[in-house]
């Protein structure tokens, strides 16, 4: 059984159509890649998987369960988290405090809620969030405001944030956007680490030369249906592919786009 | 301590303790202009029960507390539904029909207003505000305020990490319709004569601005505002208006060049940290 | 309650809706455009009517006197777009709210420092008589309220519609930041948008003096805060929304005054206001009420 399955999935915005007839499964721990060009309709797919939209027409399955209309609250106690294709992070919080509310669906109930941690300097939740801060080479920004800190550290607390919740799956939108060329090997390692601790990756990126190496699967959308599916050669060899992206221009085969 | 001392230091216990009840929503992203509504219902209520059947005044004003705290829960649930600009139009109106209910409840004089008995002196005041303070204190020291502060920020990720941000919206605003309760029992009690006029829109204006004029990222922010907004006639020793023309100018500065406030998150955690790097050195 | 009665009461309540709807207006021209509860406008209603008394008062002529009322009105308005809106634009919208609320407060207590806080009687333009029509009693001035009102909304909206400023606001409201790139000047049209609200209001306020003979700092409260209900109730942003809604909370107020007594009539109007909002937020002729967000 798959671990997500968009079973012909379709959403329209008034009369638009944005995502059309769009089914695909992604395995437990693979690195699937979901690609195509600028408004496909590519974070479109991450907002119907994760609820932030109700779908027009079909079905998202999660690990076995029929999510299509579960609140997007309860979405990630089932083990589904996405980072956001302009970075979200909470900007009258400090960067523990971020990584805090990823600890969020595993914080427990009313008693949680209500103990007062920050007077308790040692509190596991504070020491697990420095800790995990640490890990990523982040420890150094731990109690800085995150508006205060550059762009590509932003977008690893971000990344950080997502994964402390300890999601099976994870949705990553363009997560290279913007890096230079030094963070997004970075970036690179640190995913291929994740993903050995057996996460699932999802991952809408446009920087082909990044796909190829990160993903064993490639899903490729235009104009919110599927038009090509399989490795990154079988894609790369679809003419519908090439006509979708700039009348089979090599923007695909080139790498960086 | 003189008269006049105590006289000031009571109306600043009055004004922090509303101004708290004004920050919880506020803290979560909810601009309540209807907290003289839930003083309202809190001091009458304690007024009532206190004359009418003899309680002791702590009962009263548990009592009017609690039933300030549970219309808040009443409406936030059909009234949080809507926000921003439509949230502060619904509290704006829920203030409003308060006030003119109280002024057709017979049983509690109407218009004529209604004298309060039992009298809430200096210390009893200034006890109940400090237990509040503590109270807010030892809250926003919580993951509830963490919740809180993420809901303002950006509530879609927020339920996006697991987190019922209607449910924390909820909870932030009938915490604060129940402490604007207990306000309004200490106003009740101390001044011992209650008006409907007393509660009127500004009121809540009033409350609203002072908390929005310290900030809102910090329980610092709404003491500062209501420290600010109590003393500054005292200190201008200016004719009454006047103070409320530099308040106004002052807010009006305030959110043009530091919207968020004179006491930010940012400004508590710099200070916070200098600390801790002197203590360290 | 006899059906002439009834009837009077009905004609009453439109004539007060009159009033309510200049000022309704006002708000959602704000509210439709720039998505600003702009609270100021009460005050700028009263600014209006106290700077023609001072000038009547000052023995200049009426229409000296109206023409320094709206100047004053105007100037009010553009003074709170120049401190609120074009210092926040693109901030948490709360922001312009809570500066708008300042302005009121500045306004008004000015006007107590000034003038103090009585009422005061302001000079009948006309001796007071009154049409009949079939029974009824028409007060003149208050007809003469709500044709002017009528026209001046009928003419705002056709400004909307035609002139260039008139689209360049509609395209604002549309979206700044797309009305910006597609040559709008932002910094023209909402100063301009902002002296149109002040001179509806100001309009408003002195219409109400004409009517009620007297003035007052808190002359705003009441009807600019009904204006605030009225607007609601017709559907925030639209012109004709708030013209119906002005007439509804006259209505309202009128007849829950003659069902129930004066002192019920703010828990009937508010009242309304509140379940609105808590059913249909987005009022009666209003569109949608869910903001898009780019994610
Ligand atoms: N909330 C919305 N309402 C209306 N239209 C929307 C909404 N969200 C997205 N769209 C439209 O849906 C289409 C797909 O948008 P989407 O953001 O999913 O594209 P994308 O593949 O992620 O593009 P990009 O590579 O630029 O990020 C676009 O035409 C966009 O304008
Ligand atoms: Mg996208």
């Amino acid at each position: 059984m798959s671990l997500l399955a968009l079973d012909d999935v379709g959403k329209n915005f008034g009369g638009l159509v944005v995502v059309k007839n769009l089914s695909f499964t992604v395995e437990a721990g693979q690195r699937v890649a979901l690609i195509g060009p600028n408004g496909a309709g590519k974070s479109t797919v991450f907002n119907l998987i994760t609820g932030v939209y109700p779908l027009t027409s079909g079905r998202v399955l999660f690990d076995g369960v029929d999510i299509t209309h579960l609140p997007m609250r309860r979405r990630i106690g089932l083990g589904v988290a996405r980072s956001f294709q302009n970075i979200r992070l909470m900007g009258h919080l400090s960067v523990v405090e971020n990584i805090m509310l990823g600890q969020q669906p595993k914080a427990g109930g009313l008693a949680a809620l209500l103990t007062p941690y920050r007077l308790m300097p040692r509190h596991r939740w504070i020491e697990e969030a420095r800790a995990a801060l640490d890990e990523a080479g982040l420890g150094a920004y731990a109690d800085l405001s995150v508006d205060s800190l550059p762009y590509g550290v932003r977008k690893r607390v971000d990344l950080l944030r997502a994964v402390v919740a300890n999601p099976k799956m994870l949705l990553l939108d363009e997560p290279a956007a913007g890096l230079n060329e030094r963070e997004t090997e970075d970036l690179h390692d640190a995913l291929m680490a994740i993903a050995a601790k057996g996460v699932t990756l999802v991952v809408v990126e446009h920087d082909m030369h990044f796909v190829d190496r990160l993903c064993e699967r490639v899903v490729v959308i235009n104009f919110g249906e599927k038009i090509a599916e399989g490795t990154m050669a079988e894609v790369r060899a679809s003419p519908l592919v090439r006509e979708a992206y700039l009348g089979g221009d090599a923007t695909v085969g080139a790498g960086h786009a | 301590m003189s008269g006049y001392g105590e006289a000031i230091l009571v109306m600043l216990a009055i004004n922090i303790v509303v101004a708290l009840a004004g920050y919880l929503p506020l803290a979560a992203g909810q601009l309540n202009l209807g907290i003289a509504g839930f003083m309202a219902v809190g001091g009458y209520t304690s007024a009532y029960l206190t004359s009418a059947y003899h309680l002791p005044m702590g009962v009263g004003m548990a009592a009017g507390a609690a039933a300030a705290g549970l219309l808040g829960l009443l409406v936030a649930v059909p009234v949080l539904r809507t926000s921003g600009i439509y949230l502060a139009l619904a509290t704006f109106a829920l203030g409003q029909v308060i006030q003119a209910a109280f002024l057709n409840i017979e049983a509690v004089g109407a218009a004529a207003g209604y004298p309060v008995k039992p009298y809430a002196g200096f210390t009893v005041v200034l006890s109940v505000a400090f237990g509040v303070l503590v109270a807010v204190l030892l809250l926003s020291r919580t993951r509830f305020a963490l919740l809180l502060t993420a809901t303002k920020n950006d509530p879609l990720v927020t339920e996006l990490f697991g987190v019922d941000v209607r449910a924390i919206r909820v909870a932030a605003f009938s915490l604060g319709a129940l402490i604007a309760g207990i306000g309004g029992a200490l106003y009740a009690h101390h001044y011992s004569y209650l008006e409907p006029q007393n509660f009127n829109i500004m009121l809540s204006v009033y409350i609203a601005l002072y908390v929005l004029l310290g900030g809102t990222q910090t329980v610092a922010g709404p003491i500062v505002g209501a420290a600010f907004f109590t003393l500054l006639p005292e200190l201008l020793r200016a004719g009454s208006h006047w103070r409320f023309v530099i308040f106004a100018v002052l807010i009006i500065l305030v959110m043009a060049v530091r919207p968020e406030g004179l006491i930010t998150g940012a400004l508590a955690r710099r200070l916070r940290f200098g600390k801790r790097r002197e203590a360290a050195s | 309650m006899s059906g002439a009665v009834f009837a009077q009461q009905l004609v009453n309540g439109i004539m007060l809706g009159g009033i309510y709807m200049l000022i309704a207006v006002a708000f959602t021209l704000a509210i439709g455009v720039l998505n600003f509860l702009n609270f100021s406008i009460p005050g700028i209603f009263m600014v209006g009517a106290i700077a023609t008394w001072r000038a009547l008062e000052n023995g200049w002529p009426w229409v000296g006197a109206i023409a320094a009322g709206l100047l004053a009105a105007g100037v009010a308005s553009y003074l709170v777009e120049r401190f609120t809106y074009r210092w926040m634009r693109g901030l948490d919208h709360e922001i312009p709210l809570v500066s708008s609320l300042g302005f009121l407060i500045l306004f008004e207590n000015l006007v107590l420092i000034g003038y103090g806080s009585d009422q005061q009687t302001f000079p009948a333009l006309m001796p007071d008589f009154n049409i009949r029509v079939a029974g009824l009693v028409i007060g003149t001035g208050q007809l003469i309220s709500l044709v002017l009102a009528l026209v001046l909304v009928i003419a705002a909206s056709g400004l909307l519609e035609r002139t260039r400023i008139g689209r360049g606001i509609r395209a604002v409201a549309e979206n700044a930041d797309t009305a910006t790139i597609l040559g709008v000047e932002i910094h023209r049209v909402v100063p301009a948008l902002f002296i149109l609200i002040g001179l509806l209001s100001g309009v408003s306020g002195i219409l109400f003096a004409m009517n009620y003979l007297q003035v007052s700092a808190f002359m705003g409260h009441e009807i600019g805060l009904k204006g605030i209900a009225a607007m609601v109730i017709g559907g925030m942003g639209n012109i004709w929304g708030a013209i119906l809604g002005g007439l509804l909370i006259g209505l309202i107020e009128v007849l829950s005054i003659a069902f129930f007594g004066a002192n019920r009539a703010d828990i009937c109007v508010y009242g309304a206001l509140l379940l609105l909002l808590v059913v249909r937020p987005e009022g009666l002729l209003g569109g949608s009420a869910i903001v898009r967000e780019k994610l």
